[in-house]
């Protein structure tokens, strides 16, 4: 009897365990059971505050305005650069191409071959057109949110024949820019019927600048006839003096070491990371808070540290010496516990990627979901929980006081002997003990945002020189609306995100 | 050897343990190894030997658990944490040690271990 039973007991073991290895199996081959890497979680947070791409397509989008604005070609300068420009955009492959005129966008036909693209944006016969809708153009190209080229001349006509004045340009660019994206202005100049106007290449881009680099390959080693102006809200670009690709911006001894906040830069996935696109570095410390400053304490001259420890993060550089649209004057640190909003975050982005089906069998409607989403969903009605929908309510950030600070001396020394070269520091707040107050899990993910706390709009003249023209102050006035408007103060230009573990 | 990743304290722990299992081991081949001799000093010999080595195993435990981890750890706090753990694995190995002869001297209470106690 008693072998039976222990026999019985090794068969269903044995059954439990193929069945496991089985399973696992199966959700090796097909990766479902593959815990999301922290990298992939924080890519998709960072994300969420670009501009929401709405169309399918993954080319980018160029619009050519065909209502005149040739005449701006005839001068041999603008016509290297628009041909450089176009030789690029059609040679590349990847871009839907649109021509304005007779108030429609139409998307260019024919063989669309390279060369056959590059003789309709060049062909002058084509581009003696009327009314280019350009504020039709501006719409689509905020509500699509896919990276954009514009060639322009911004002059709008009413269907009464009369010019638009009115700065109708500015919503749009301030939907852009509140999307977290940036516009660059390429302004040449022509004369049209003796009247000084503009040509602008205008691009609409994104963090990682993608479009910008190709127009920018595409005007490279050409004559410079043009004015460069951006219009950004924190398109600052940032550099770095760290060790290795691998270490950051915390402190290393002598030997490299970081033996303050033991931070782990093995170059793996659970390790240090920047994300230089979404202008952001990721930490794991392997010393809780308060560790790390006793550890800092002890790292003095007096007790015989090579390398003083001076500060938290350092050796992070912003260059601010062409800033356009604003001038950052002061600088400042937020922190944040973004625990509960990066969890919610990632479990919307779940949900949202593995939506349940209704099902109808035999007159019966059922729900099907998929394993991975089936908590975030009402098993009945098949649709998101209350809790899990991020888009009607973000997930807690608990901003933390006093325990850092912007090294402001820092900054502005090292502004004032380089402004391209200003470092950014941050220390630990005077009296921080480690014991952070305002959260109960010591080990929860910190958000410390680098953010300007005192800016000054850039000069007004400027403006006027390279959006206005003759009679006509829409595209400056769209310009200022949008510069008084989006002061950054308070949003980051920079963020690191730190776990312990 | 530098360990800047979490110290695995538990490492002290088990060369405590360690040491105490190999110095038992070595003060019981030394007990069987001492012939009985008829005045009774063979088992004063054995006792001796037993707590010379009991003593020696919080030495042992520190000087490995010293060389082989402590020396290499450079974070301040992790020092400390790692020296606390020496201590109480030191303590442990003895305690052990001790608790480990008694048991085996009771077991064999006829045998030359039982000379331990």
């Amino acid at each position: 009897m008693k072998k039976g039973k222990l026999i019985n007991a090794s068969l269903l073991a044995l059954t439990v365990l193929l069945g496991m290895s089985s399973c696992d199996f199966i959700k090796g081959l097909f990766g479902g059971d593959e815990e999301p890497s922290f990298k992939e979680q924080l890519y998709a947070y960072l994300k969420k505050d670009l501009p929401v791409v709405t169309i399918s397509s993954d080319k980018y989008a160029a619009y050519f305005d065909f209502s005149g604005v040739y005449i701006a070609y005839r001068d041999p300068q603008t016509k290297e650069t628009f041909n450089g420009l176009t030789q690029k955009i059609t040679s590349n492959g990847n871009f839907n191409i649109y021509k304005l005129a007779n108030s429609k966008i139409t998307e260019l036909t024919g063989k669309l071959d390279p060369e056959d693209q590059f003789k309709q944006i060049h062909n002058i016969k084509e581009q003696n057109q009327l009314y280019a809708p350009i504020k039709a153009t501006l719409e689509k190209i905020t509500e699509e949110g896919r990276s954009a080229l514009l060639v322009t001349d911004f002059e709008e006509y009413t269907k009464a024949g009369g010019l638009y004045t009115q700065a109708y340009a500015a919503p749009y660019f301030k939907k852009w820019l509140e999307g977290g994206g940036d516009i660059t202005f390429y302004v040449t100049n022509y004369v049209e019927k003796n009247l000084p106007k503009h040509l602008y290449y205008v691009v609409f881009d994104s963090n990682d600048h993608e479009l910008l680099k190709l127009v920018e390959q595409g005007l490279e080693g050409l004559s410079k006839n043009y004015t460069r102006f951006t219009l950004a809200t924190n398109a600052y670009p940032m550099s770095y003096s760290y060790l290795s690709a691998a270490k950051g911006g915390t402190y290393h001894d002598g030997q490299g070491d970081d033996i303050v906040s033991s931070s782990v830069e093995d170059g793996s996935d659970n390790a240090f990371f920047m994300v230089d696109s979404l202008r952001a570095e990721s930490y794991v410390f392997n010393n809780s808070w308060e560790d790390i400053v006793r550890n800092a304490s002890e790292m003095t001259k007096e007790n015989g540290a090579e390398v003083p420890f001076t500060h938290l993060f350092r050796n992070l550089f912003i260059d601010l010496s062409h800033s356009d649209s604003y001038k950052i004057k002061e600088l400042g640190v937020k922190v944040y516990n973004i625990q509960d909003d990066f969890e919610k975050y990632w479990a919307y982005t779940v949900a949202i990627a593995n939506k349940p089906s209704v099902k109808k069998e035999a007159g019966e409607t059922y729900v099907e979901c998929p394993d991975v989403s089936a908590a975030y969903y009402d098993e009945t009605s098949g649709k998101l929980k209350k809790e899990y929908d991020y888009s009607k309510e973000p997930g807690q950030k608990v901003e933390i006081l006093d325990m850092l600070d912007f090294d402001d001396e820092l900054f502005k020394s090292s502004f004032n002997k380089d402004s391209a070269h200003a470092e950014l520091g941050i220390f630990f707040h005077k009296g921080f003990t480690g014991k952070i107050l305002q959260q109960e899990n010591p080990n929860a993910l910190l958000r410390i945002d680098i953010v300007p706390t005192e800016v000054d709009i850039c000069d007004l003249d400027i403006i006027d020189q390279l959006f206005g023209w003759s009679g006509n102050d829409c595209l400056s006035a769209s310009v200022k609306s949008v510069l008084q408007d989006m002061k950054p103060i308070g949003k980051p230009i920079y963020s690191y995100f730190v776990r312990i573990q | 050897m530098i360990l800047l990743a979490s110290v695995p304290t538990s490492s002290a722990y088990i060369i405590g343990v360690g040491a105490c299992i190999v110095l038992i081991l070595l003060a019981a081949v030394i007990a069987t190894s001492i012939s009985y001799k008829p005045d009774l000093t063979d088992v004063k010999k054995r006792k001796i030997w037993f707590w010379i080595l009991a003593l020696l195993c919080p030495v042992l435990t520190f000087v490995i658990a010293y060389f082989a981890y402590y020396k290499g750890i450079k974070v301040h706090t992790q020092q400390t944490a790692y020296m606390t753990a020496i201590g109480i694995s030191a303590a442990i190995s003895f305690v052990l040690y001790v608790v480990l002869g008694f048991i085996a001297a009771k077991v064999s209470k006829t045998g030359k271990i039982g000379n331990w106690f």
